[in-house]
Order: C-alpha cells, then sequence, then structure tokens
C-alpha cells in the first residue's frame, strides 16, 4: 500500500509534466495541423535559459523569490523562443505542402539539439538548486518531498490558466476559431497569424514550465534532454486524442502514471519502449484517441 | 538494348578507372556514395511519391545489416560468394518489419509514420544495444567484405541500378498514379475505388525493403557495424539527400547523393573537436531549402525530362 | 425504368454533436430512374450523399444497393460495389494531366494489384504494355465523347470551370458504375452551362445506362430532368412525388420560401 502510494504520487508528478509539454503539442497541432517536432528543443532551451539567469544574477541561494524568478525567467525564455521558431522557420511555409513544414521542423529540432551542444556544451550540466527540497511531512509512511507539491501546485495552477485564457478570454475563443475554421475567421476581423503566434507563446511557455520543475527535482541538464521527454508527451497527446486539450491532460497523467508503475514495479529496462508501445496500441485500437473525434471533413 | 549495352561499357569503364588509378580512400567514397543513393531513393519513395514521412529509415537500415551480417556468418558459412543472399534476406526482413511498421500507421490521415517510425528505430537500437551476440554496443565485427573492389564495385552498381529501375517503373505505372492522386485528393482517390490505407503500407514496405537492401550492403562494405553506425543523424542525412534531390525526383536523389558524399569529404577540415559539424550543418540547409527552394533541386520531375526532344525519342523516354 | 429497386435508403439518421442532421430518412430509386434530392441549405442532402458513398457513418437506418446492405462499406469499396460520385466543390487531381484523372479511375478495376500485376508493371512486359494501351485508348474514348480529347495531356486544373465539372463526371464514368451521384453538378454555372449540363446529364444516362441521383439547387434543372423528387428540410423527408406534383405541396413551398403569415 504504502509502496502503491508512493509510486503513484511519482507518477503524478511525471504525469503533470507530461501533461504540460503534451498541451504545447496538442495546441498546435489543432490549430495548424502539424506535429512541432521542435517543442521538445523549445523545453530544453528552457531549462538552459533559466540555468543561465540564475549563473548571470546569482541566484543560487535556494529561497522562494529565487524559485519564482528562475520559473518565470524559464517561462519566458521559452516563450520567446517559442514565438521566434514560428516567425521565422514556420510561418514562411504557411502556404506550403504540410511536408515541407514538417521536415522544417524537424530541421530545426537537430538545430538545437546540435547547436546547443556547441553552445552550452555536450556534457550535462547541473541546474542550480533555486529552492531547497525538504522533507515536509508523510501520508502513510510516504514522505511528501516540496519539490513534488512545488510541481502538483505549479502544473494545476498553470493548467487552471490555460483553461482560463481558452475557454474565457477573447484570445481563447479566437484560437478555437482558429483551429475549427483558419478560412472564415479573417472575416471576423480576427488575425490568424497573431493567434497562431499566441498559441506558440502559451505552448512554449507551458513547456518552460515544465523544463524548470523538472530541473529542480533532477538537476541535470544537457541539450538532448528534450528528446525522450518530448517523445512521451507526444505519445500522451496521441493517447488523449491529439487535438483535445483535455485529451492531453488526460493522457499526459494516464502515461505518467502507467510509466511509474511499471518502473515501480520491476520493468524499469522497458521504460522506454512504454511510450511507443501505447502509442502503438493507441493507433491500432483507437487511432483518435480517448477524447478525439475525427473532424468531419467537408465533402 | 542498344543504351543498356553503352550504360554497361561507361559502368565497366568507371570501375576500371576506380580500380587502377585511383587509391582506395576514393574508391570507398565512391561506394559510399552508391549507398546513400539507394537509401535516399528509398526513402524518396515514401516521403517523395507518397507523401508519407519516416524518419526511421536508419532503423530499417539497421535492420538490413544486422541481419545480412548474422546470416552470412552464421548461415552461408562466412563466404563472399553468399554476400548477396544475405543482402537480399537482409532486405526482406527490413520489407516485413515495415509492413509491420505501416500497419498502425495509416488508420489516420496525418503524420503518425513519422512518429511510429522514429520509435521503431529506436527500438531497433536499444535491442542492438542489449543483444550481446552482435558485441552489443561495441558492434560486430568481422563481417565479411568482397575480396577485391571490383567485385563490390560491380555489386553496388548492381543494387542501385535494381533499386532505381524498380521505382522507376512504379513511379510511372499504374501505382505511381495511385500515389500521385492520393497526394492530389485522397479523398477523390478514395472514391475512384482506392484503398488508401493499402497504397501507402505497399509503397512503405517497398521502401522498407530498399532500405533493408543498402544497409545490407553497408554492413559488407565497411565490414563492421555498431548501434552507433545507424543513428538518427543517418536517419537525417538520407532524409537531407532525398530533400535536396527533390521530394518525387529519382534521379535527382541519385545526384543529390553523389553532391553529398563527396563535398562533405572535400570539406572534411570543417569536423573539429569530435563534434560533428555537419549537424548545424545539415538543419540549416535543411531549413533555408524549405524556405528558398522548397522543391529541392529537380522538383518531382527526372533529370533526362530536360534533355532535348530528339534525345528522347531516340532514347525512348517517354514524354 | 424497370421497377427493379436499385439502391434504398431506410430509416437513416445520423446527428452531428447534439444536432440530428438527417434524421429517419427513407426513400428508393428504382433503376435507371433519374431521382433528384432537394432541398434548402442546411436541410441534410450532401450529408446523406456522405454517408451513402462511405463517407460517414449512419448512426441507424440502412443504406441497400442492389440488394447488399453497403452501411458500413468504406468509400473505395461502396465504389468497388458499382456506385461513383461528383463532388459539390470539383475535387480533380489537378497536376495530374486530364487523361491520367480518367486513367487513375479507369485502372483501379483493371490493375489488382495481384504480385502478378506488380511483377507485369516491374518488368514491363508485353501483357503489361497491352493494358496501358487499352486503359489509355478506353480513356481516350471517354474523353472523345464529352469532347475533352484535346485537352489530353493538359493539367487538370487548367481546364475552364465548365470543362471541369464535365471531366469530373467522365472520371466518374470510368469507374463504371451503375449508379451515379451528381453533388451540385450546376453549381457556379451560367445560364447556358447549365442547359448544356441538362443534356448532358440526359446523354450519360442513356448512353451508359445509369441510375442518377441528383442533389441540386436550381430549381429549373431539377424539374425539368428528374423522373422522381425527394425534398429533405431539417433532415426529414418533407415529400416524395413527381415535379409536377412536389411543386406545389404546401410544405415544399414553406420549406422554400418561408411561412406565410397569417
Amino acid at each position: 500500500m504504502q509502496e502503491f502510494l508512493q509510486h503513484t504520487l511519482n507518477g503524478l508528478s511525471v504525469g503533470s509534466i507530461y501533461a504540460l509539454l503534451a498541451l504545447g503539442y496538442t495546441m498546435v497541432y489543432g490549430i495548424l495541423g502539424m506535429i512541432n517536432f521542435a517543442h521538445s528543443e523549445i523545453y530544453m532551451m528552457g531549462a538552459f535559459g533559466t540555468f543561465y539567469l540564475s549563473k548571470w544574477f546569482h541566484l543560487g541561494t535556494p529561497s522562494l523569490l529565487n524559485f519564482t524568478i528562475g520559473l518565470l525567467g524559464g517561462m519566458i525564455f521559452a516563450a520567446v523562443i517559442g514565438f521566434l521558431v514560428e516567425k521565422l522557420a514556420y510561418k514562411p511555409l504557411r502556404d506550403s505542402p504540410k511536408m515541407n513544414v514538417l521536415i522544417t521542423a524537424i530541421g530545426v529540432s537537430i538545430l538545437f539539439q546540435f547547436g546547443g551542444q556547441i553552445i552550452f556544451g555536450a556534457d550535462p550540466k547541473s541546474f542550480p538548486t533555486l529552492i531547497e527540497d525538504k522533507n515536509l511531512f508523510s501520508l502513510f509512511d510516504s514522505p511528501i518531498h516540496l519539490t513534488d507539491l512545488l510541481i502538483y501546485f505549479v502544473s494545476f495552477a498553470s493548467l487552471g490558466i490555460l483553461s482560463f485564457i481558452i475557454f474565457k478570454t477573447q484570445t481563447g475563443r479566437a484560437m478555437r476559431a482558429v483551429s475549427t475554421r483558419p478560412d472564415m475567421t479573417p472575416l471576423m476581423g480576427i488575425n490568424n497569424n497573431k493567434i497562431i503566434s499566441m498559441t506558440f507563446i502559451i505552448g512554449s511557455a507551458l513547456a518552460g514550465i515544465a523544463a524548470v520543475l523538472v530541473s529542480i527535482k533532477y538537476p541535470k541538464i544537457d541539450p538532448m534532454m528534450g528528446v525522450r521527454i518530448g517523445m512521451a508527451s507526444f505519445v500522451a497527446a496521441v493517447f488523449g486524442g491529439i487535438g483535445s486539450l483535455h485529451g492531453a491532460v488526460i493522457g499526459g497523467f494516464l502515461l505518467g502514471l502507467g510509466e511509474t508503475y511499471l518502473i515501480g514495479y520491476g520493468a524499469s529496462t522497458y521504460k522506454d519502449a512504454f511510450s511507443f508501445v501505447i502509442l502503438i496500441i493507441v493507433l491500432l485500437y483507437k487511432p483518435t484517441g480517448l477524447f478525439g473525434t475525427t473532424r468531419k471533413e467537408k465533402i | 538494348m542498344k543504351k543498356y549495352i553503352i550504360f554497361l561499357v561507361l559502368v565497366a569503364g568507371l570501375g576500371v578507372v576506380l580500380n587502377s588509378f585511383l587509391n582506395s580512400y576514393i574508391q570507398a567514397i565512391f561506394i559510399s556514395f552508391i549507398i546513400n543513393a539507394i537509401m535516399a531513393l528509398s526513402l524518396n519513395f515514401i516521403t517523395g511519391l507518397a507523401d508519407q514521412f519516416s524518419l526511421g529509415h536508419a532503423g530499417l537500415m539497421a535492420l538490413g545489416a544486422y541481419t545480412s551480417a548474422v546470416i552470412n556468418k552464421e548461415f552461408l558459412g562466412d563466404q563472399w560468394m553468399f554476400i548477396p543472399v544475405g543482402v537480399l534476406a537482409g532486405a526482406c526482413i527490413a520489407g516485413v518489419a515495415g509492413y509491420l511498421v505501416s500497419l498502425p500507421s495509416f488508420r489516420l490521415k496525418g503524420d503518425y509514420l513519422a512518429i511510429v517510425t522514429l520509435g521503431f528505430a529506436e527500438i531497433v537500437r536499444v535491442v542492438i544495444l542489449n543483444w550481446s551476440h552482435v558485441g552489443g554496443a561495441r558492434g560486430y565485427n568481422g563481417i565479411r567484405k568482397f575480396p577485391d573492389f571490383l567485385l563490390s564495385y560491380g555489386f553496388a552498381v548492381l543494387l542501385l541500378f535494381i533499386t532505381f529501375m524498380v521505382m522507376h517503373r512504379l513511379k510511372v505505372s499504374w501505382f505511381g498514379r495511385n500515389l500521385w492522386a492520393i497526394n492530389e485528393d485522397d479523398i477523390a482517390a478514395e472514391v475512384m475505388g482506392l484503398e488508401i490505407a493499402k497504397t501507402k503500407r505497399y509503397a512503405f514496405t517497398i521502401s522498407s525493403f530498399f532500405a533493408g537492401l543498402g544497409g545490407g550492403f553497408y554492413a559488407h562494405h565497411l565490414g563492421y557495424i555498431s548501434p552507433g553506425s545507424f543513428g538518427f543523424i543517418v536517419s537525417v542525412q538520407i532524409l537531407i539527400i532525398t530533400v535536396l534531390g527533390g521530394l518525387g525526383s529519382l534521379s535527382g536523389s541519385i545526384i543529390a547523393a553523389a553532391l553529398l558524399t563527396f563535398l562533405p569529404e572535400a570539406l572534411r577540415s570543417v569536423q573539429s573537436g569530435g563534434l560533428d559539424l555537419r549537424m548545424i550543418i545539415y538543419p540549416i540547409l535543411l531549413i533555408l531549402m524549405m524556405i528558398l527552394r522548397p522543391k529541392g533541386l529537380f522538383g518531382r520531375r527526372e533529370v533526362y525530362e530536360w534533355l532535348p526532344a530528339r534525345l528522347k525519342t531516340k532514347w525512348g523516354i517517354k514524354q | 425504368m424497370s421497377d427493379k429497386i436499385i439502391l434504398s435508403i431506410q430509416d437513416l439518421s445520423i446527428q452531428f454533436g447534439g444536432l440530428k442532421a438527417v434524421d429517419a430518412v427513407t426513400f428508393d430509386i428504382k433503376e435507371h430512374e433519374l431521382l433528384g434530392l432537394i432541398g434548402p441549405n442546411g436541410a441534410g442532402k450532401t450529408t446523406v450523399f456522405n454517408m451513402i458513398s462511405g463517407f460517414y457513418r449512419a448512426d441507424s437506418g440502412n443504406i441497400i444497393f442492389a440488394d447488399e446492405k453497403i452501411n458500413d462499406l468504406t468509400a473505395a469499396q461502396v465504389n468497388r460495389k458499382g456506385l461513383a460520385r461528383t463532388f459539390q466543390n470539383i475535387r480533380l487531381f489537378r497536376s495530374l494531366s486530364v487523361i491520367e484523372n480518367v486513367l487513375m479511375a479507369l485502372q483501379q478495376k483493371k490493375h489488382n494489384g495481384h504480385l502478378k500485376d506488380w511483377l507485369h508493371s516491374l518488368f514491363n512486359t508485353s501483357y503489361h504494355q497491352q493494358i496501358e494501351k487499352d486503359l489509355d485508348l478506353e480513356a481516350r474514348e471517354l474523353l472523345n465523347i464529352f469532347q475533352l480529347d484535346k485537352y489530353c495531356s493538359e493539367m487538370a486544373g487548367s481546364l475552364s470551370y465548365g470543362a471541369q465539372r464535365k471531366l469530373e463526371i467522365v472520371r466518374a464514368l470510368a469507374t463504371r458504375p451503375q449508379l451515379l451521384i451528381l453533388d451540385e453538378p450546376a453549381a457556379g454555372m451560367n445560364h447556358q452551362e447549365t442547359e448544356d449540363l441538362k443534356k448532358l446529364i440526359r446523354f450519360i444516362k442513356e448512353k451508359f445506362n445509369l441510375t442518377i441521383l441528383l442533389i441540386e439547387h436550381d430549381m429549373k434543372l431539377v424539374m425539368t430532368i428528374c423522373d422522381r423528387i425527394v425534398v429533405l428540410n431539417r433532415g426529414k423527408k418533407i415529400a416524395d412525388g413527381l415535379p409536377q406534383d412536389i411543386k406545389s405541396l404546401p410544405d415544399v413551398i414553406e420549406a422554400y420560401l418561408g411561412k406565410r403569415p397569417v
């Protein structure tokens, strides 16, 4: 029981990270119909943004303030990178075949991975301790760590803010409109390009948040850190039904929990294969994912 | 018939020149050009003609390479005469794997093949890493090679010729027409009675077969393979050759393979300090090309389509 | 016209979200009949078409074609049963040539994709060359009938609007259907083109011994050429009968013109 609880708590924290990242994939897919392969590198850049921020502004002493600054820094940095990637690499291809955009996305992703190795160095860097991890209290003999609580709290807060933006604000309404009928929205006075930029900014900010949270828990960062987690999160998005926001969150948690139980109960060597097995099963038996609907194409 | 004889003479002549006047370094580069061309053709078939993105060609190549190497050493008595048998077996295994990979990939429209193949390549890599019988991470050593360059060269040219001819035939006949129709308008193609998913599955299976073929030959060309020889970088390298040549242009793939094999060798000095600068140059090239010249060098047309009409009729090339 | 029923739509319904787009619609088409399906915008006409041709799955009801239930077939399978269709907004293979558009449709029956077929085309055998030659001839004949043969090697996308509409019909005919479904073929046509289309529809019906199901907005066209008309409104069938009878039905007038103020 105690062991199960421990795995569940871990799974929830892994899952909330997946959920944050899966949202980015699903939002971009919803609005542009493309897999943003560079999303995992935007995540990586978020971690490095905070890393250099804390280095230059000496945020080395752990405190709640430094944590907040680091979190905001990573978020903003990732958002800027996401914004630029979209503007410089994807926007010029808005009317090109989808294959070209996909190839570009791959190019951007590789450029960041290997450019990162040149600029930051290929070896892992230790991420600064922005906040001291403490064993706060125990729940049925399971220690509850401060970092885990922070992960839960920050992710849930971000999800809350996101759903407020998407479902309650003008921008959110415009985003949903553009993702259903991009041909009609300009007639309603919506600037599609602005909305697409917004989508990238929000998705990337979420990736930045995820990056800082993960880096605090596992304080080793390197330019390839996004590859595995990005893949798993994409699978989570497909699992939940790509294009569906709720699906991305639920898919993220389910995948995180599943993966953690798998490792916890001994099959850790198969961890990397797990998300792929899930992907293949989903594609075979319910290709639209849990909450996805086949968009009834207008014929 | 005449054009085949001329072709054969040219190939033989080039072989003799390479064999007698040039050193083994240049000979090896020439062979890697042919392997790159086979791999690029293979990717072009699925990405250029069938408009489906594969990121796992390195995985298929690895499958072909290891299968061929193992079969030759373990079952065929480690003889160079049987290299073609091993290579063919490798291609078949890769083809079967490709078919299995294609099963979940085309259930929905969209770019699922890219992700599934990416995962497949990773799984192949992990399996090989953990398979101590073929050396695991250390690599697989002492794979039988051809005893001299001319044999190796002849076999390589034969493989490239077969690959090109098969794809060319398929491109210009009914299958190519079906693929093209799907690219243009899949809904209309379906209404004509064409099974879209099945057609794409066939295309990927064929592509995989030739990726395995290229991989199998690669193993016997180098005599040593390791999981590192088939990393993501290899998939990217194949992708950039295909894109440069033009998605859908088979002759373009071969020309681009030549360019991108010989040029980097000439620029070897840019590789410094253990870091492969190609991995910076490639993606920048990819992005710039997509923005500035998205169709690659030749678009989907073949080089010989630019020949004067008189020559085309003479050589029996369809207008 | 015989009395044999070729297509039978029974109690067909589909929902999108909460909206019943088609609600228990029932009608039959007899062999060699020209049936018009009309109704105001959003009445569910195209949705019915999409269910028949295998693009949407009906929530309930049956679609029986030539005594066989075809509800769950894919679009490709439906076509192979002998049912072809055109689209409201033209869907040609735009950068294929005119003849290739027709060839693509023709070849589906000739090239079965069996191993033997693959080998023949790989080795470009004389058998394969013969098939290709026959296909080419057949395509040219078809195009000839519709006076499109002079455009054979032009890109389909470069044809005039009227010619594109015509080519789409030719391409559908090339799959050798028993039943042809035309989805607003007169959309975007001027008076003269509509007149030509009318002749064309009559002509293909006789020439290819077809049954035709036609969706159309142009009332004049429908009234003059259809043998029988089914009227849909808000997903429900509100009338079914001969053109002259339909015209005077109060329900139909109301659906099109709105309720007369009392």
